[in-house]
C-alpha cells in the first residue's frame, strides 16, 4: 500500500497510507497536483499542524478510512448535533486547546468529517447554557459595559418564555 | 506544559508529570500505574514505524505530554482560545445552534455578539426555522434581494410559532378551501372570510366570520394598587382575598394546624396594620406583570372580578373608617401619590359615569378608543382586544389562513399602529390584517369613492375628505363632541327644572336610544319656542336613576319638553359641523368639490337624531350658497347607526397577496398584511407614514 510522509510543524515525520491521507482535501489536491508517479517517498510538510495534533488527526482518519465521502452541505437539510458516534465522542474527550487545534487542523487540512464532528462538539458545549455558563465554559471575559449588557439583553430576549 | 489541576478525569498524580524526558525508558517502574495504554503501543507511538500501530495509539500520550480528557475545562495558556479561532469556524458552529442558544451566546461578549449578529448566521436560522413551518414564504434568495433583516424575521416567526402568550400557542389550521396553510392567491380573492371590528367611544362593534354582529361597551377596568401612604407598601390582593374567604374561626380550628391558623390570622391583620391605605392608579406599562387580581378585566363580562373588587372596596373603606380617628390628614402631594395624571387622559364621560354609578374608586375605567391615540397606553388596548377576542371566542377563527381581521381606525399614531400590528400577529397570531380608515369603511358602505364623510359618534365627531378611495388626512377635522353631550345637556336641563327629583339620574341613563328617539334637531328654533308650552310636545320617559345612599338603580319617571330639542341644539352648536365641513373641503378644485358636495355621507350614532341630516343640509347651503344646489347630505338607506362603520369594514375587498411587496403604505389608504408578509418584512410598510 503506497504511503506518504507527513511532516508536522515541529519536524516529526509520520508515514501514512495515501488513501487515509487523502481524506484531507488539502493533501489530496497537493498529491494530485504533484502527480503520484515519483516513487521516492516525498515528505509533505504541514507547517500549521504540530505532531501531537497531527497524530490525533491521523488516528481519526485511520478509523474513518472506510467511511463514505461526507455529503455536501445542503442548506435545506438541518444539521443535528446529537449524532456524534460513540467512537468520535470518546476520541474528542480532550482538553479544549486540543479540540480547537483539531478544528484548526481539520479546517486547514480540509477534512470535512472531522471538522463537522469537532464543530458539533463545540456547539454542544454552548447548547442549553446561560450566557454566564457559556463564559465559564470557554473562559470568555465579559467585556460589555453595564448599559451595553442591558441593551444586548433586550435585543436578545425574545426566545425566553415570559 | 502547564500542570493540570487534576480535577477531571481523576488520574494518578504521575501522569500529570509525564514529560517527553520521563518516557525515555520503558523500564520506568511507574509507567504501568497509568494503566490505560499498553506498553507495546506506547513503544510504537514513540518510534513511529508502522501504519498499523496508529489506530491503537492511546490518546493519552503525546510528545508534549499527556492529553487531558474533558472538554469543559478552560484551555491552558499555550492553547488557542475559542475566540481566537477564525470567523468561518465560529459561523460553522453558530449554524449548528438554535436561536435560543445563539441569543444566549451573543450575550457573552462583544466578539460573540458581532459573530451572532451577522446576516449570514440569521439567514441560515431563517432557512432552518421557516422550513419547519407549513407556511409559504418567498425564497431566501429573493428575501436577500429584498434586503430583509433575517434576525428580525426569525424573531417574528419565533414569536408566532413558539412563544405562547395570553391566549396560548398558534393553532395550525389548513384552509378549508385550498387545503393549504398559506392560502393560494385565488383562494384569498374568492373566499376570504372576515372579522370586522370598530372601536367606538361608547360601543365597540364586532362582526364574526359567521356574520353575527356583537356589541360590547368600549371600556376596560384596571384595578388600582392598594398602597399605604405612610410606608409606601403595595398590598398584595391575593392576601386580601384570604381575608374574604377565611372560614369562621371554630370551624377553621377543627380542620387545620395551629400554625396555618396563625398565618391566616396574620394575613387578616395585614391590611389593618397599615394606617394610611389609599388606592392609586397603576402604571400602565406594567399592568401585565401584576398578579392576576390586579390585571385589567371587563366590567361587564367578568362578574366575579367585579364582585371581588366591590367587596375589597368595602373592606378597605371599613378599615379606613376605623383608622380615621388616629390618622393625621394627608399632606399635599396626594394627587401625585394617587397617580391620577397617568390615566385620567384615557377616560371619557362613559368611564367616569360608570365609575360613579358603581362607586368603584378602586378601579380605573379606561376607554380603549382614547388609548389607541396614546403610545404609552397600548396595554389598555391590548387588554380590551384580548377580552373581546376571548369573549366572542374568535381567536381560532382569526388564526385560520383565509380569515382577515379588518380593524377600523381614525387617528392612530404611527407608533401605536406598529404595536397593534405586532400584538395582533405575534400574540393573537392572526393570519391577515387590514387596518382600515373609518372614512373608507363608510365610503365602501355607500360605494362612493369621492365624498365627504361626517361621522358623529358618542364622544367625538370627524369630518373626512375621501378622494378617489383615499383619505386626505390633512383635511381631517375633528371635535370631541358627540351623542354623550346631548345626554349631558339633558341632564343639565333637568337640574335647572324646579320640582323634579332627578339628582339620581346619571348621564348614561339618559344616553339610551329610548331617550334619543324623542330628541330632535329642529330646523327653526324660534318656531319651536312658540310651541314650548303645548302639551303635545312633552314626553314622559322612564329612566334609571340612583339613590345615593344605596347606590341602587331604580326606574324613575321623567317628563321632558323643551329639553328634547334644546339639548341636541346645544350639542350641535358646540360642534359647529357646517364650519368643519367647509374647513375640510377648503381650496379643493371645483370638479372634485362637486363630487364631494354631492356625496356628504353621514354616519354614527349621534346622527341618528331626528332632523340631523336635514339640519346639516340646510346649514351647509346657508353657509356656502354658491354650492347650495349640489349639496346633498346622504343618510345610509337603512338608517344612520353606530354600526355602519363595522358594516362597511366587513364589506371591504381583500387585495391579492404579495402585490407591490416593497411599496410603502400610503397614508389614508387601507393597509393589508398577511402573516407571511409580517414574518418576512415586519411592519416595514409603515415606513411611508413615519416620514409623514
Amino acid at each position: 500500500m503506497p504511503t506518504i510522509k507527513l511532516q508536522s510543524s515541529d519536524g516529526e515525520v509520520f508515514p501514512v497510507d495515501v488513501e487515509i491521507a487523502k481524506q484531507s482535501v488539502t493533501i489530496k489536491t497537493m498529491l494530485d497536483d504533484l502527480g503520484m508517479e515519483d516513487e521516492e517517498e516525498e515528505i509533505v510538510p504541514l507547517p500549521n499542524v504540530n505532531a501531537a495534533i497531527l497524530k490525533k488527526v491521523i488516528q481519526w482518519a485511520t478509523y474513518h478510512k472506510d467511511d463514505p465521502p461526507a455529503p455536501e452541505d445542503d442548506e435545506n437539510k438541518e444539521k443535528r448535533t446529537d449524532d456524534i458516534t460513540s467512537w468520535d465522542a470518546d476520541f474528542l474527550k480532550v482538553d479544549q486547546g486540543t479540540l480547537f487545534e483539531l478544528i484548526l487542523a481539520s479546517n486547514y487540512l480540509d477534512i470535512k468529517g472531522l471538522l463537522d464532528v469537532t464543530c458539533k462538539t463545540v456547539a454542544n458545549m454552548i447548547k442549553g447554557k446561560t450566557p454566564e455558563e457559556i463564559r465559564k465554559t470557554f473562559n470568555i471575559k465579559n467585556d460589555f459595559t453595564p448599559s451595553e449588557e442591558e441593551q444586548v439583553r433586550k435585543e436578545n430576549e425574545w426566545c425566553e418564555e415570559k | 506544559m502547564s500542570s493540570w489541576d487534576g480535577g477531571w478525569p481523576p488520574r494518578p498524580a504521575l501522569s500529570t508529570t509525564l514529560s517527553h524526558e520521563g518516557l525515555d525508558g520503558l523500564q520506568n517502574p511507574l509507567w504501568p500505574v497509568n494503566g490505560s495504554t499498553s506498553s507495546s503501543s506506547f513503544h510504537s507511538a514513540l518510534s513511529v514505524t508502522s501504519m498499523e500501530s496508529w489506530p491503537s495509539l492511546g490518546p493519552l500520550v503525546t510528545h508534549e505530554g499527556p492529553l487531558v480528557m474533558g472538554s469543559s475545562r478552560p484551555s491552558s495558556p499555550f492553547c488557542p482560545h475559542w475566540l481566537s479561532l477564525p470567523e468561518e469556524i465560529h459561523i460553522k458552529v453558530l449554524d449548528l445552534l438554535d436561536p435560543s442558544d445563539l441569543l444566549a451566546y451573543a450575550r457573552t461578549c462583544q466578539t460573540a455578539r458581532k459573530y451572532v449578529d451577522s446576516q449570514q448566521v440569521w439567514k441560515h436560522q431563517w432557512v432552518k426555522l421557516s422550513r419547519k413551518t407549513p407556511f409559504t414564504f418567498l425564497s431566501s434568495l429573493s428575501l436577500v434581494d429584498l434586503g430583509v433583516n433575517f434576525k428580525d424575521s426569525c424573531r417574528r416567526l419565533w414569536k408566532i410559532m413558539v412563544t405562547e402568550g395570553e391566549i396560548g400557542g398558534l393553532n395550525l389550521i389548513k384552509c378549508v378551501f385550498c387545503k393549504e396553510y398559506t392560502c393560494l392567491p385565488s383562494c384569498i380573492e374568492d373566499r376570504v372570510a372576515k372579522v370586522a371590528i370598530d372601536i367606538g367611544g361608547k360601543i365597540t362593534w364586532l362582526i364574526t366570520p359567521s356574520y353575527s354582529i356583537k356589541r360590547h361597551l368600549s371600556m376596560i377596568a384596571v384595578p388600582k394598587f392598594l398602597k399605604c401612604y405612610d410606608c409606601d407598601a403595595t398590598l398584595n390582593r391575593s392576601d386580601l382575598q384570604s381575608d374574604l374567604v377565611m372560614p369562621s374561626p371554630p370551624e377553621y380550628a377543627y380542620h387545620t394546624h395551629p400554625e396555618q391558623m396563625h398565618e391566616v390570622y396574620c394575613r387578616s391583620r395585614h391590611m389593618a396594620s397599615h394606617t394610611a391605605l389609599e388606592y392609586c392608579s397603576q402604571p400602565l406599562s406594567e399592568i401585565w406583570l401584576q398578579p392576576p387580581l390586579s390585571r385589567p378585566f371587563c366590567l361587564f363580562c367578568e362578574d366575579q372580578k367585579v364582585n371581588w373588587m366591590i367587596c375589597e372596596r368595602e373592606i378597605v373603606s371599613n378599615t379606613k373608617n376605623k383608622m380615621k380617628s388616629v390618622r393625621p390628614p394627608y399632606m399635599s402631594g396626594e394627587e401625585e401619590f394617587l397617580n391620577y395624571a397617568a390615566v385620567s387622559p384615557l377616560t371619557n364621560g362613559y368611564c367616569r359615569d360608570t365609575g360613579f354609578i358603581l362607586g368603584t374608586n378602586n378601579l380605573d375605567l379606561l376607554s380603549p378608543l382614547i388609548a389607541l391615540e396614546h403610545d404609552d397606553a397600548f396595554p389598555v388596548v391590548r387588554a380590551f382586544l384580548i377580552h373581546l377576542f376571548k369573549h366572542y371566542k374568535i381567536i381560532n377563527d382569526l388564526q385560520r389562513p383565509y380569515v382577515s381581521l379588518v380593524f377600523t381606525h381614525a387617528n392612530i399614531p404611527h407608533t401605536v399602529k406598529e404595536k397593534l400590528i405586532q400584538f395582533l400577529f405575534e400574540e393573537m397570531k392572526i393570519s391577515r390584517l387590514c387596518l382600515l380608515p373609518k372614512a373608507l369603511a363608510i365610503s365602501q358602505l355607500f360605494e362612493i369613492k369621492t365624498c365627504v364623510v361626517v361621522d358623529s359618534g358618542a364622544t367625538s365627531t370627524f369630518v373626512w375628505v375621501v378622494l378617489d378611495g383615499k383619505v386626505d388626512e390633512n383635511r381631517t377635522q375633528t371635535m370631541s363632541v358627540g351623542g354623550w353631550h346631548v345626554s349631558q345637556c339633558l341632564k343639565q336641563a333637568m337640574a335647572w327644572q324646579e320640582g323634579k327629583d332627578t339628582s339620581g339620574a346619571t348621564i348614561s341613563s339618559l344616553d339610551t336610544s329610548a331617550v334619543k328617539q324623542k330628541c330632535r334637531l329642529t330646523l327653526n328654533l324660534s318656531r319651536e319656542g312658540d310651541h314650548r308650552s303645548g302639551p303635545s310636545r312633552s314626553e314622559t320617559l322612564h329612566i334609571k336613576s340612583q339613590n345615593d345612599a344605596q347606590r341602587k338603580l331604580e326606574m324613575t319617571e321623567v317628563t321632558f319638553s323643551s329639553e328634547l330639542y334644546l339639548a341636541p341644539e346645544m350639542m350641535y352648536a358646540s360642534l359647529d359641523l357646517p364650519s368643519m365641513v367647509r374647513e375640510a373641503v377648503k381650496e379643493l378644485p371645483d370638479c372634485v368639490l362637486k363630487d364631494c358636495f354631492s356625496h356628504i355621507l353621514i354616519t354614527g350614532g349621534n346622527t341618528e337624531l331626528r332632523g340631523f341630516s336635514q339640519r346639516l343640509s340646510n346649514d351647509l347651503r346657508e353657509l356656502m350658497p354658491s354650492h347650495a344646489p349640489i349639496i346633498n347630505v346622504c343618510r345610509f338607506p337603512n338608517g344612520n347607526h353606530s354600526w355602519n362603520t363595522v358594516m362597511g369594514a366587513y364589506s371591504v375587498k381583500v387585495p391579492p397577496p404579495y402585490e407591490n411587496i416593497l411599496q410603502l403604505h400610503e397614508p389614508g389608504t387601507s393597509l393589508w398584511m398577511s402573516r407571511e408578509e409580517y414574518v418576512m418584512f415586519g411592519s416595514h410598510q409603515l415606513a411611508g407614514e413615519a416620514t409623514n
